[in-house]
């Protein structure tokens, strides 16, 4: 048996028991998923041909030499840039990293990728700043910027 | 539902010109770009299906709503405690996120909670079966676990730095 199945499996039986105690409610997460199906998955499509066509035009030593152990700081900052600008949806950041991860990116690089691409926002701060203000737009990001600066040294050393 | 789809053609469209450039000039190159996005769905399909239905019933019986009513309610020591590990259950992306918080605030939380709210967020749980998948369990419990503390840090900066000016 796969882990797919395995999740799969779980989420049949959530399903089967949510159904039981609430049909409604089971109706609206269906509802939900359909939506999030329509939303995540042309945008995974999206990344899937990215990682292709960085696998068809960048050498692994490219990607090693970029965000490898050797690239220390270095690499940590530019995939924070990177992943700070990148406009993606949180599920195919985790498919992207590893597919990252693969190809010869230290943990410490993967994960200030992971962390700026959900956390920190160009293509958001128009909203940000319309809601919370300049002051504070700007305070959190470039606080989280930092956080993940050490967060993601410090994930390289431990993992 | 409109404009979702419409976003969804884009990105298919823009994905497959890319992918159908790439066939038509360079065969080779083409073809590779197919094999990766095969394999990786192949790997990923049962998976991303199973982190979609886990995403709706979470939805459906813990709206984010009342979430951020439970956290609106604590205050102190308390209420950052439960913004830096609450939201880590919510999916959804920062557009959908901040506006959350920014009902929170006008419903009194403070500017620590609403950062540590944001910062926690990113602890993805909905996504967990992927970032296994993708980067092993150790990376995700080790993210987890380093992500809780950083939410506090990063509220309670955010809080001293944005409310320092506006103090008489």
């Amino acid at each position: 048996m796969k882990v797919g199945d395995i999740y799969l499996v779980v989420a049949g039986a959530l399903l089967a028991l949510s159904t039981i105690r609430n049909r409604k409610k089971t109706v609206a997460a269906l509802i939900t998923s359909g939506k999030v199906t329509l939303q995540v998955l042309p945008v995974l499509f999206f990344i899937f041909v990215l990682m292709g066509t960085i696998e068809a035009f960048v050498s692994k030593n490219t990607i090693a030499h970029l965000l490898g152990t050797g690239s220390g700081v270095r690499g940590i900052l530019l995939s924070e840039v990177v992943g700070s600008m990148a406009l993606i949806e949180p599920a195919a950041v985790f498919p992207f990293s590893g597919y990252l991860r693969t190809n010869g990116a230290s943990y410490g690089a993967v994960a200030a990728f992971v962390l700026s691409a959900v956390l920190i926002g160009i293509s958001t701060l128009p909203l940000e700043v319309k809601l919370f203000g300049l002051r504070f737009t700007l305070t959190r990001n470039l606080l989280t910027f930092a956080v993940i600066f050490f967060l993601a040294i410090l994930m390289g050393v431990i993992i | 539902m409109k404009s979702l789809t419409k976003t969804a053609a884009i990105y298919v469209a823009l994905g497959g010109a890319i992918w159908g450039l790439l066939a038509l000039l360079v065969p080779a190159r083409g073809a590779i770009v197919g094999e990766v996005v095969k394999s990786t769905f192949s790997q990923t399909i049962e998976i991303i299906a199973a982190v979609f239905i886990f995403i709706g019933l979470l939805q459906a019986w813990v709206p984010p709503a009342t979430i951020a009513k439970l956290l609106g309610q604590g205050s102190g020591w308390k209420g950052l405690a439960l913004a830096s590990t609450v939201p880590i259950a919510i999916g959804g992306s920062l557009f959908t996120i901040l506006p959350l918080v920014q009902t929170l605030i006008e419903k009194g939380a403070r500017l620590a909670v609403a950062g540590a709210f944001i910062t926690a967020w990113a602890g993805k749980l909905p996504l967990l079966p992927l970032e296994i998948q993708f980067l092993g369990w150790r990376f995700a419990l080790v993210r987890l676990g380093l992500l809780i503390p950083s939410a506090i840090m990063i509220g309670l900066a955010l809080e001293k730095i944005v409310e320092r000016r506006k103090a008489p």
